[in-house]
């Protein structure tokens, strides 16, 4: 087993790993740039070394500086955590230059997996479904067409050089198909100075799923189970949960093989996630491997009762899975809430600034992992998540009425923060009855903004009363110290006279 | 004491009157029956109507970050002093970047705690400026030294005349 593990993320994920290396007895090892020097996993870790300025390109990701602090420090284990390096092929090789042991797949595999292109065709390989659409960029329109055809409508037109919406056209119906491609090229031509497009199949109100795998290097591979990650905004997840509401055990089963499948394909070893959309016909679609922890994991430990880092470590290590697939039969249902210093209902924009309280929901059923302390500065150099709030029950029902309660519970004062959103998004109807889509935010986004405002109102009243009060007692105070003040000056003076 | 509370520009009229724990409250004169103890130096478990909240409260540029229920509220208060400023048309924070101290309103040096040559903080007790039967502190608005004082204790001043002059 390894001695000592070099942890290169910082925040919440940082803590969750150390967490777990202490309660296998492995010491651990922070970096930190110069803006975190107090930050939770500093505090927390074994031993702490400074990597550099605030900015994380001359900090978390100095891969230079990284690794001769694991030669110098004698480590023996890195632990990427998400984001940051964790998908970086040369820093992972460079690790193992360097004599240490990468805790994740190898080189090879994050290299295939991380190229879009060659993952697509080892899925294809696999006999994976991938999304249907033209892999070369539209040449002519009757070529374009016959395709579309082929592929069937409604298509997406999209275009080559970017996203965000730019560029994109969904055709319900083929008179309108000519019409489509040239606004796209148009749009795309002025925003990327690119005007290729390509076609895809369009899914209606596409699901995104992924499936926890594991694999050891002794030729096991174990499905996990699946994640719901329909939430987002801007193309990010914020509430996740397991199982998912929207698919059946059929689909479930055919998630899970094709996993398999694909993990299997690519020689996989430890924790990866496989991710696919699923359209409303519970068609699927797989769309990418991720070769790393996820940031949602704790749902499926909720559910499952395993430790992923612990396991990742141990595979690491050597060791054969702890666990077969007939081991996992997930129990109750799990959600996550990701809570992030931004303000939800003004467009997610990032909140930085001080801490200066904090109440973390507890009780039965409800766990919070966090990065994050009472005046703790936020700063605007990394991702804005703070921690996430993980609730468990017997039923989805149950675990609702827990994240209901632990959102209620939970007070953050000095930031804005992601919780009156969540709140507001879980108390929904669409998430109530599990009948959500990646859609679904962006249409009831207007709608959740009116509960806010109204549930704001009702303490408005509350808050001007306290401030009022607050201000009275201040007042008083510093009223009472300044008359001690004049005293003790008017006992000066009558010495001073007495000593004439 | 008389409060306007400003939030999400909604202004609110609170009177206090009495001592801690039972005041009398009146918001927008209805009365409210308020039951407020302080769990710390910024926290308050505070039961309104009837309804029990836990609140914390910090201090804010703008005034007051009330954190109640998820939401974080920035609460600007308004004190009886400050009020009586604006009606004779002077924004209390009006001195705060020069070191120019003037009369905001037209009242009576009744003392001075400073002498020329001083050395004060920001915040620090000036003069005491009776006006309206209302003695009002004037602070110092930077750290410096005291450089000039143009009036006598005990004299009558128009409003806007330059009392004093604090050197950074």
């Amino acid at each position: 087993m390894f001695n000592k593990i070099l942890i290169a993320n910082r925040g919440e994920i940082a803590v969750r790993i150390i967490r777990s290396c202490e309660e296998i007895g492995i010491q651990t090892v922070a970096i930190y740039s110069e803006a975190d020097r107090l930050a939770s996993h500093v505090l927390k870790a074994t031993e702490a070394y400074c990597v550099g300025p605030a900015p994380s390109s001359e900090s978390y990701l100095n891969t230079e500086k990284i690794l001769s602090i694991i030669k110098e420090k004698e480590v023996d284990a890195v632990h990427p955590g998400y984001g940051f390096l964790s998908e970086n092929c040369d820093f992972s090789q460079a690790v193992k230059d360097a004599g240490a042991t990468w805790i994740g797949p190898s080189t090879e595999t994050i290299t295939t997996m991380g190229d879009k292109m060659a993952a697509r065709e080892l899925a294809k390989s696999v006999g994976a479904p991938i999304i249907p659409g033209t892999t070369e960029p539209i040449q002519n329109f009757d070529d374009a067409l016959k395709q579309a055809k082929e592929i069937g409508f409604p298509v997406l037109v999209k275009a080559a050089g970017g996203g965000g919406g730019k560029g994109m056209r969904i055709v319900h119906i083929e008179s309108e198909f000519a019409d489509a491609i040239d606004r796209a090229k148009s749009e795309a031509g002025k925003a990327f100075s690119d005007d290729r497009v390509y076609i895809e199949k369009y899914l209606e109100e596409p699901h995104h799923i992924e499936i926890q795998v594991f694999a050891d290097n002794h030729g096991n591979v174990v499905s996990l189970g699946e994640r719901e990650c329909s939430i987002q905004r801007r193309y990010q997840k914020i509430i996740e949960e397991t199982p998912s509401p929207f698919i059946d055990k059929k689909l479930r089963n055919s998630l899970s093989e094709t996993a398999i499948k694909i993990t299997e394909g690519c020689d996989y070893s430890g924790a990866g996630t496989v991710e696919f959309l699923v359209d409303k016909h519970k068609n699927f679609y797989f769309l990418e491997m991720n070769t790393r922890l996820q940031v949602e994991h704790p749902i499926t430990e909720a559910v499952t009762g395993i430790d992923l880092v612990r396991e990742q470590i141990l595979v690491a290590a050597g060791n054969k899975l702890s666990f077969s697939q007939n081991d996992i039969q997930p129990s109750g249902h799990a959600i996550e809430c990701r809570i992030y210093a931004e303000d939800g209902f003004n467009n997610f924009s990032p909140s930085t600034g001080k801490i200066s309280d904090m109440i973390i929901p507890q009780g039965l059923g409800v766990r919070f992992d966090d990065g994050i302390r009472v005046h703790q500065e936020v700063t605007p150099y990394y991702d804005p998540l703070l921690g996430k709030l993980i609730t468990w029950g017997p039923t989805r029902a149950i675990a609702i009425q827990r994240m209901i309660r632990s959102l209620k519970e939970f007070q953050i004062s000095g930031i804005e923060t992601s919780i009156p959103f969540c709140l507001m998004m879980i108390k929904h109807d669409t998430f109530n009855n599990g009948s959500y889509s990646t859609h679904t935010l962006n249409e009831i986004s207007d709608e959740l903004l009116n509960e806010l405002k109204i549930h704001r109102s009702y303490c408005i009243l509350t808050a001007g009363v306290a401030a009022a009060l607050h201000s009275n007692n201040s007042k008083n105070k510093s009223n009472s110290k300044s008359k001690m003040a004049t005293s003790t000056t008017w006992k000066q003076r009558g010495n001073e006279e007495n000593l004439r | 004491m008389i409060f306007e509370a400003i939030i999400d520009e909604k202004s609110i009229n609170i009177s206090i009157k009495g001592t801690a724990p039972n005041f009398e409250i009146t918001c927008d004169n209805k009365s409210i029956d308020l039951d407020c103890q302080p769990l710390s130096s910024h926290s308050y478990s505070l039961i309104l109507n009837g309804k029990s909240h836990f609140l914390s409260i910090h201090d804010h540029p703008q005034g007051y970050e009330v954190t109640i229920d998820q939401h974080n509220n920035i609460v600007t208060i308004k004190d009886e002093q400050q009020l009586l400023l604006e009606k004779f048309g002077f924004s209390s924070s009006e001195n705060t970047q020069t070191g120019k101290v003037y009369a905001q309103i037209p009242g009576l040096i009744s003392q001075f705690f400073v002498n020329v040559g001083d050395l004060v903080k920001e915040g620090d007790k000036l003069l005491i400026l009776e006006a309206m039967k209302m003695e009002n502190e004037i602070v110092s608005p930077l750290s410096g030294v005291v450089k000039n004082i143009n009036v006598e204790s005990g004299i009558a001043v128009e409003k806007g005349t330059l009392i004093m002059e604090i050197k950074e």
